[in-house]
């Protein structure tokens, strides 16, 4: 006789996120199974890197003796890719328990950097110590990994609608897979919104087409389901053409403003357990030369639907547009990422930059042979231009241009800026 | 802001002289475009909707294309606020803040008693042309917004339109709860059910309604593999409880009732199974 494992869990602890796994579900109206391994069938797991470092993280494994044996085993499993494998266990099956559960250590994990892992473990037993290992049951378990555990808009409560949707992890932990930080995770998901969609700035009027605002509260609603059937599954209505007739005619519902830009940021970037938040400042003030997302060099936002050759006018031209307000995320309420735009670089500008990234490179090398050589994080190539991880000085330095005052002082009309809270709606 | 949307706090706190007895809209509202003399050059091409759960609010969105030219959009959003009409001003209030472009003020007017539209309306035009470009308008607990990137569009007369419309509908000072209906003949006692159990409610009509669920102590799933069957399931928090069904008694309906099941969750017993 064999010992049979009758379900494995890993989320076998609702309320402690520390040494189990996250309450998740499929999508918002669609639970996940639990157990996660139930005689054969799997769902997958999600587990934060920070919540369980240096914790004794555990699974549940439930044994079925219906059969009534009185017997002992030695069970451990090899494998596991991040999970790592299990070192053997003993476990004692009694004639008169049908069911019975134990929780061995995930000891051998490596749970370090966000991701989707496959990974096969395959379980053995044997009947006394010292006999050869005979093996029992083998099967994949999908795992994702995420930096901390998902808050804001996403929750932990069990139960709830916004617990984190693994149709997103199984989308988005792909695309984030390696990132170790905070600022590495927002930034591919910055650049993932910025350049794959097709997404095109809205230099009519800037509107949103996916946001919803109560005046005098801090909530604002974005239409996720919308966003995801029309940009993400690729399948947008075509009826609608934004500047219909015009050289800028374009499908409206890829037509975005930056609240669906910081909004989807946000979103992302808080699902992979980043601590981000989506900032308003307005006003916010006239625009130095940036590329608005899907659109060319331009300081001039607004310049309508036949109009492309004002996009980019001479910094001190009379009657140029700027934004009223403006939103994007910090991380930890400090470091700034916009996913609307991307600065403008000149030709020498560029030169600069290139040679400052090799520079950092070439010390970056040079200390790896130094006999005393500490180590050094890595040099991350940000494209040129990217708005990401940068103080708010920083950030404003790089977008904002003053205007002289009536005395002929330039001043910023930049406001104070301030977190909003964002709600998902419902399909 | 505009002093325009100063006036709307006033309304809202019921001090202003104009203000009327707030009656809620008590009938399904259904456009039927076909019949809007303004939009006679126009056809529906598209719609979608969405729902807020707090505070609860039904949105739905009409896009048109004028039938001989592609080059003219319009746009149609109307959101019906089941809290009452301090909600749909406070939604009207913040439209303007989702355009990065700057409201210009020149062009804003407050256009109710002019133009016969809703309960207040405000009009503005991003382009330098006479007629506005958007119109926005509370009527009872209803917000209207409407946008065209063309001129070939009378707002004005399209929203006194819609206003004659919701104006013809009926009325009443609070809503009332539906006592027999889906989620009674699902469970016509109080249910008790154990933290973190499931509760099964039963199957929905999807295609002739549509349905919404606000609960407190846990969620309303759909079955994996059948999208018509609901049940709830319990959080691990233990108390009283209820289940908000919202819905509408036809799909292309904005007004929404409410019925809502009681329960009771309480603490769960051990966990089967021995532990090693």
């Amino acid at each position: 006789m064999k010992p049979i494992i009758s379900a494995i869990y890993f989320n076998h602890n609702k309320s402690s996120k520390k040494t189990s796994a996250l309450n998740i579900r499929a999508s918002k109206q669609v639970e996940s199974h639990l157990p996660e391994y139930l005689k054969g069938s799997r769902s997958e797991a999600v587990y934060s890197i920070e919540q369980t470092r240096g914790q004794d993280v555990t699974i549940e494994v439930h044994f079925d003796n219906s059969q009534g044996d009185s017997k002992t085993y030695e069970i451990k499993a090899e494998g596991g890719g991040v999970l790592g494998k299990i070192d053997p266990f003993k476990v004692n099956l009694l004639r008169d328990i049908r069911s019975m559960y134990i929780n061995p250590v995930l000891k051998h994990r490596k749970f370090e950097a966000v991701g989707k892992y496959r990974d096969k473990w395959t379980w053995f037993y044997r009947e006394a110590s010292g006999t050869a290992w005979k093996p029992l049951i083998e099967f994949e378990q999908t795992v994702f990994l995420v930096l901390g555990i998902p808050d804001q808009i996403w929750t932990q409560l069990f139960a709830h609608n916004n617990n984190p949707w693994t149709f997103m992890l199984d989308y988005l932990c792909p695309i984030a897979q390696g990132a170790k930080t905070q600022a590495e995770a927002t930034t591919k998901m910055l650049h993932l919104i910025y350049e794959t969609y097709d997404l095109k700035y809205d230099i009519d009027i800037g509107n949103s087409r996916y946001f919803w605002y109560i005046q005098g509260t801090v909530d604002h609603y974005i239409s996720f389901d919308n966003w995801f059937n029309y940009i993400i599954n690729k399948s947008p209505p075509t009826h609608k053409q934004f500047c219909a007739g015009t050289p800028e005619q374009y499908n409206d519902f890829k037509i975005v403003n930056c609240y669906d830009c910081a909004g989807l940021l946000f979103l992302y970037s808080t699902l992979l357990g980043v601590d981000a938040k989506v900032f308003k400042q307005e006003p916010f003030g006239y625009l130095k030369y940036v590329y608005p997302i899907g659109r060319g060099k331009c300081n001039n936002p607004f310049y309508g639907c036949l109009y492309s050759a004002y996009a980019a006018l001479k910094m001190d031209e009379y009657g140029r547009s700027k934004f009223a307000l403006h939103t994007y995320v910090k991380i930890s309420e400090k470091n700034n990422f916009d996913a609307t735009m991307m600065e403008w670089f000149s030709l020498p500008r560029m030169a600069l930059y290139t040679l400052q990234f090799m520079r950092e490179w070439g010390s970056y090398i040079a200390a790896r042979f130094r006999p005393d050589a500490k180590p050094k994080p890595k040099p991350i190539f940000a494209p040129i231009g990217v708005l990401a991880n940068l103080s708010q000085s920083e950030y404003e330095s790089r977008v904002l241009h003053p205007k002289p005052n009536s005395s002929g002082v330039p001043v910023y009309e930049k406001g104070t800026p301030r977190s909003i809270f964002i709600k998902n709606t419902h399909p | 802001m505009h002093d325009l949307w100063n006036e709307i706090p006033i309304r809202i706190s019921g001090s202003g002289d104009e203000l009327q007895p707030e009656l809620l809209i008590n009938e399904d509202i259904v456009f039927d475009w076909s019949s809007f003399a303004s939009l006679k050059e126009f056809s529906l091409s598209y719609r979608d909707h969405i729902f807020i759960e707090d505070p609860v609010c039904y949105s739905k969105r009409y896009d048109f294309t004028h039938k001989d030219s592609t080059s003219s959009g319009l746009t149609i959003k109307a959101m019906f606020c089941y809290a009452g009409q301090s909600v749909a001003l406070e939604f009207l209030q913040g439209e303007p803040n989702l355009f990065q472009r700057a409201i210009p003020l020149d062009t804003a007017r407050n256009i109710t008693e002019e133009a016969q539209i809703g309960n207040f309306a405000v009009s503005w035009s991003w382009r330098e042309s006479t007629s506005p470009s958007n119109l926005i308008f509370v009527y009872r607990n209803l917000l209207v917004s409407c946008y065209s990137q063309q001129d070939n569009v009378n707002l004005l007369g399209l929203g006194n339109e819609i206003t004659t419309y919701l104006a013809s509908l009926d009325t009443s000072e609070a809503y009332v709860t539906v006592e027999e209906g889906w989620l009674s003949n699902c469970h016509s006692d109080r249910p008790s059910i154990q933290v973190a159990e499931r509760l099964d409610l039963g199957e929905l009509d999807n295609d002739d309604q549509t349905h919404f669920f606000v609960s407190g102590g846990g969620s309303v799933n759909i079955e994996a593999g059948n999208s018509k069957l609901y049940y709830y399931r319990a959080s691990l928090e233990p108390g009283d409880f209820q289940i908000k069904h919202y819905y509408t008694q036809r799909a292309d309906s904005l007004f929404l009732k409410r019925e809502i099941l009681d329960l009771d969750i309480l603490d769960k017993d051990n966990q089967p199974g021995e532990k090693q």
